[in-house]
């Protein structure tokens, strides 16, 4: 008999959740309370919008929660955007569209593993190397473009990732559902989402165990790594120029997301329909926030309440001692 | 017999004063499961409680609740006649209660005079200067009450299992406490240890201190009890008060429901053939070679006091520290671990002391917990099939009796010998040609132990070769084939079939007493 199977594993599936419904009920809420004030916010025109913005973040925190996860933490993601993105728009030109997409990948990852070994095989901490890292690959990104942004992006690429819509949804959109599922069916399915728990819950257990755990270390920034990347084909093409310094602060909101969606900071444990109520919720916030005029500095006073109340909510449902 | 656990209390008073503590009608829940259900025991000023029982029969939560870690969900707990609330840890020690947990809870970074003192340092307020001497005499007075050899200002974190264990103690007793809970004190030391303990609890006692011991060890309450509880499913299912070693037996049956039986296999052959593991590179006191072999089927010990060298020779075979002057000869290859990623991949499992800090990965479930060994049974090209694992874990978990709710249940839920348990059946089937054992059974009650041996005598049969490093000399004694003494990085003596040999014998070699020409 299948379904008592299935009735069974619906309800412990429910039951575990229960630790993920406050956030879900708070975006919708927020949504709701969005389109009464502001009737606007409810056109497609405005969610399509809404969705195109959170992409790069998304796209960003999917890594960031791979390392976050893995008891570590990736301060060098917005350098590697802003590397990849000059590299890559650099190589475009004179090499063509594929090749230039293929070099800014190349770089997310390349340097990703290259602070991934750092950390993996000297022993070293994540939050120093990556600080590091940051330094190196922002000061890269400058000395290679000058300290100016390149404008010059080829159309067909800025037309196509930018602007065109495939079955509805803008290209970069669909870029975005799929490096979220791909990192779900990764920490879901796989070995490797099994040990990246594993590190991130008891290093020293995982090590005696048997697991490698620096090989696994260095994956895991090679994938935050390669995130960033993607967030910077998403960003040169629609941004339409490669900036030396691209999205500053997108390192931190990932981090930002990341924690609000419930990832625990110590590693260990996060999923992520996590990271996307994260995002969501900050997305959401700062889109309603443009458009009923509220200004720039009061958007960053108030994302940043809601960040510190999300982490004393999420430790009173876990209790004092979880 | 009435289980009423006021008569149980009433008959108590009649032959003792008023009980320093006393619990009543105490009930816990913990999600689904009933920790304690409607509890009643009381503690007395100058004697020993036992508190006995199989795993997850609530012993820990009782003693977390006396110590403020958790709260109850019913009943009361008066403190010399008056009804308290303790709530958390703070009250319950300013009410002179000191709890000594199963799991090790000193900062590891921290130096053992910052781990002793913490949270008794005295502050008028929050910036008070701290006076370093008088600091130093207070630990040093209750270190050497407690016989540990370290240095105050040692970092915790590089110290061995067992003083560590002896440093819990430790910070207990530097806050004269009225009343002391320890919880599995025993089961990560080796015998002088142990009685070193016991006679500080002893001193204790006499001094009038109310002492709560929760243990699975009969000797320990061959040694030191005065009462004792036995506790089963949450409940207390007899109390009573002892007098003298002779009532052992009388525990143990009442304690397991059957007698206690020797399983060893006395028919069993030694396997004389080629060894199947070698390990070259050690020496014997005189300073000649001393090889180690393991046949097939062969169980070998070690043993050793701390700093013994047994470590040494498990972080070399494992992996974590390889040693240039150790060569392993594994089934006629050399072999070389350089990584424990490497020695498993090669067949070998290393289960670790220490559980809390070694063993489990504590946000994750009972599921990721037991396979993260053996996703290779589970996987194709590095995706998990869910399924088969979930069908692996339920078959695996049932065969090792552990007490669980829900697969997916966080396996800090679970109790400490249940952990104990689930690590022990990753590291067993995990090792498909040698297995590298420590302290097996520690914190887990005597039915489940000698599951425990048998299995591991089980996959000794398959062909595997096993070395247990155990703190329990008799525990050690009864699994192993062959022991090895151990002492200052030397092997003293060996011992074929030690469990005919004399205890006094092997205890004297590890302490060091041993003249260099007699080896057994």
């Amino acid at each position: 008999m299948r379904a008592p199977g299935t009735l069974g594993r619906v309800v412990t599936a429910l039951r575990k959740r229960r630790q993920d419904t406050v956030l879900p009920v708070l975006i919708a809420l927020i949504a709701i309370l969005a389109g009464i004030i502001e009737p606007r916010f409810w056109t497609v025109d405005n969610l399509l919008n809404l969705a195109r913005q959170m992409v790069p973040l998304l796209v960003v925190s999917v890594g960031q929660a791979f390392a976050v996860i893995s008891g570590g933490l990736d301060l060098s993601l917005a350098a590697i955007i802003s590397l990849g993105g000059v590299g890559g728009i650099l190589t475009m030109n004179r090499f063509g569209i594929a090749s230039g997409i293929g070099c800014m990948l190349l770089i997310g990852v390349g340097t990703g593993l290259l602070s991934g070994s750092i950390i993996a095989y000297f022993r070293t901490t994540p939050l120093v190397v990556t600080l590091g890292m940051l330094s190196v690959a922002q000061a890269c990104a400058l000395i290679l473009s000058n300290g100016t942004p390149i404008y010059d992006v080829p159309a067909p690429y800025a037309e196509l990732v930018g602007f065109d819509s495939i079955a509805g949804l803008p290209w970069s959109v669909w870029i975005g559902i799929a490096t979220t599922l791909g990192g779900g069916f990764l920490l879901r399915h796989t070995v490797f989402g099994r040990y990246v728990y594993a590190i991130g819950s008891n290093a020293s257990a995982a090590t005696k165990s048997g697991v490698d755990v620096p090989l696994y270390t260095m994956l895991v920034y090679g994938l935050s790594g390669l995130c960033a990347a993607i967030a910077a084909v998403v960003l040169t093409a629609w941004v339409g120029s490669a900036q030396p310094v691209a999205a500053a602060d997108i390192t931190l909101q990932s981090v930002a997301a990341v924690v609000l969606g419930g990832v625990a900071l110590t590693g260990g444990r996060g999923s992520m329909l996590q990271v996307i109520y994260g995002v969501t919720m900050l997305s959401m916030l700062s889109n309603v926030m443009n458009m009923i005029g509220v200004s720039a500095y009061y958007q960053t006073l108030v994302i940043g309440f809601v960040i510190i109340l999300a982490v004393i909510l999420d430790r009173l449902r876990r209790g004092r001692y979880a | 017999m009435s289980l009423d656990p006021h008569t149980t209390l009433a008959r108590a008073n009649r032959n003792a004063a008023l009980p320093f503590l006393e619990v009543s009608r105490l009930s816990k829940r913990f999600g689904a499961t009933l920790a304690l259900d409607d509890v009643g025991m009381a503690f007395f000023p100058g004697k020993i409680h036992c508190v006995l029982g199989e795993n997850g029969a609530g012993k820990s939560t009782l003693g977390k609740i006396i110590g403020g870690i958790h709260s109850n969900d019913a009943g009361t707990i008066t403190i010399e006649g008056h009804e308290v609330t303790l709530g958390t840890v703070n009250r319950a020690r300013r009410l002179g209660i000191a709890v000594v947990f199963q799991e090790l809870s000193l900062a590891p970074d921290l130096s053992v005079r910052a781990n002793l003192l913490l949270g008794v340092e005295p502050h008028t307020h929050p910036f008070a200067r701290l006076r370093r001497t008088w600091e130093n005499e207070r630990v040093l007075a209750v270190l050497k009450r407690l016989k540990v050899d370290v240095g105050p200002e040692n970092g915790v974190g590089r110290l061995c299992v067992a003083t560590q264990q002896l440093l819990e103690v430790a910070k207990a007793l530097i806050r004269h406490p009225r009343m002391i809970v320890l919880d599995e004190p025993t089961a990560m030391l080796n015998d002088a240890e142990k009685h070193n303990l016991y006679a500080v609890l002893s001193t204790l006692r006499a001094e009038g201190a109310t002492i709560a011991l929760i243990t699975h060890h009969l000797e320990d309450v061959e040694t030191l009890a005065d009462h004792v509880s036995i506790m089963r499913d949450g409940r207390v299912v007899d109390c009573f008060a002892v007098s003298g070693a002779s009532d052992s037996k009388m525990i143990a049956e009442k304690l397991s429901g059957v007698r206690p039986v020797h399983s060893r296999d006395s028919a069993k052959q030694p396997v004389r053939e080629a060894p199947f593991l070698r390990i070259d590179g050690l020496l014997d006191r005189a300073g000649k070679p001393a090889p180690l072999d393991v046949r097939r089927g062969e169980i070998i010990g070690l043993y050793g006091v701390v700093g013994c060298g047994a470590q040494h020779i498990v972080d070399a075979l494992v992996g974590l520290r390889p040693a240039s002057e150790i060569h392993v000869t594994l089934d006629g290859c050399r072999r070389v671990s350089a990584t424990p990623a490497q020695a498993r991949r090669a067949g070998i499992s290393y289960l670790p002391t220490g559980r809390a800090s070694n063993g489990i990965f504590p946000t994750r479930s009972i599921r990721e917990n037991l396979n993260v060994s053996l996703l290779g049974h589970y996987s194709r090209g590095g995706l998990i099939l869910r399924r088969r694992e979930a069908a692996g874990t339920r078959f695996h978990l049932a065969a090792s009796a552990v007490k669980y709710a829900d697969l997916e249940d966080d396996i800090v839920h679970l109790s400490g010998g249940n952990q104990q348990k689930v690590l022990v059946a990753r590291a067993l089937r995990a090792g498909t040609r040698m297995l590298i054992l420590e302290d097996p059974t520690a914190g887990i009650d005597i039915e489940a132990k000698r599951q425990i041996q048998e299995a591991i005598r089980a996959r000794a049969a398959d062909g595997i070769a096993v070395i247990l490093v155990s703190s329990d000399l008799l525990e050690t004694i009864e699994l192993v084939d062959t022991l090895y003494t151990l002492y200052a990085g030397k092997v003293v003596s060996q011992f074929p079939s030690p469990q005919l040999r004399d205890r006094a014998a092997i205890v004297a070699d590890v302490i060091g007493q041993q003249s260099p020409a007699g080896a057994g």
